[in-house]
């Protein structure tokens, strides 16, 4: 099927079992990208950074924000390096995307819940259930995605 | 833009290794050059080859960065690379005669 064919010049069209052989060629092209293994470190340190939000509300106010600045810097920073180890950038809306966002809206109403028990009532020890049920989500996130990328290695 | 995906069909993006170099890349915002080149087992003297056809007809862009002080491409569709893919895999499945 390879061929250098050009924009400009004409290349017959393929047969239908050509076209099948190509659209199969294609998914299994496109498939590889999921079986590129997480570094066993990403998910721990996320659960990590993700537990010290929630902890930092338990600090006097400006240390507070210090470590939520800190945190979310160190987010981000987590981000860059598992993009820069892996060589790989995520599109939005993939499945991997579509796998994120309920965990991440889970950690987030989780500490919303926190956060209005605490204003609330002044029971600040939920931000410690936050952190514990954050960090959890996280590493089954994080197992979920490792198990994935192994069970397609193997397909 | 004709309403026969058929005519979607792309003689650029069809050659084996450019069509599964665009699969891939339409799969992820950018891929380093050297995962691409491990993921779909092709040396680097050939997806080289196949990126630069891909670059010229503004399909792919690249963009070097340094890492570990050693300089790393990062490939990634254009959305005229993107849009020229997904309407080729139309124009396959077309052909295939599967809905697109």
């Amino acid at each position: 099927m390879e061929t250098d064919a050009h924009p400009d010049r004409p290349s017959p069209r393929p047969t239908p079992e050509e076209a099948r052989v190509a659209l199969r060629a294609a998914e299994q092209a496109r498939s590889r990208i999921d079986t590129i293994p997480v570094p066993g470190w990403y998910f721990p340190a996320l659960a990590l950074v993700i537990a010290v939000l929630a902890l930092g509300q338990l600090l006097p106010g400006p240390a507070t924000v210090a470590v939520i600045l800190v945190a979310l810097a160190g987010l981000g920073g987590l981000v860059r390096v598992y993009v820069n180890k892996v060589g790989v950038r995520a599109r939005p809306g993939r499945a991997e995307g579509r796998l994120v966002w309920p965990p991440t809206i889970g950690v987030f109403l989780t500490y919303a819940a926190a956060a209005v028990l605490d204003l609330a009532y002044g029971q600040t020890y939920w931000w410690v259930a936050a952190a514990a049920i954050g960090a959890a989500i996280m590493l089954a996130l994080g197992a979920l995605i490792r198990r994935r990328a192994r069970t397609s290695a193997r397909a | 833009m004709s309403d026969n995906p058929i005519d979607g069909f792309n003689a650029t993006i069809h050659a084996s290794n450019r069509l599964r170099i665009c699969a891939l890349l339409d799969a992820v915002a950018e891929a380093e050059f050297s995962v691409v080149q491990e993921r779909l087992e092709v040396s680097a003297s050939v997806l080289s080859k196949h990126v630069s056809v891909l670059i010229d007809t503004g399909y792919v862009q690249q963009r070097k960065a340094v890492r570990d002080t050693r300089q790393r491409v990062w490939l990634q569709l254009t959305s005229a690379g993107r849009a020229a893919y997904r309407d080729h895999v139309a124009a396959l499945r077309a052909i295939v005669g599967e809905a697109p």
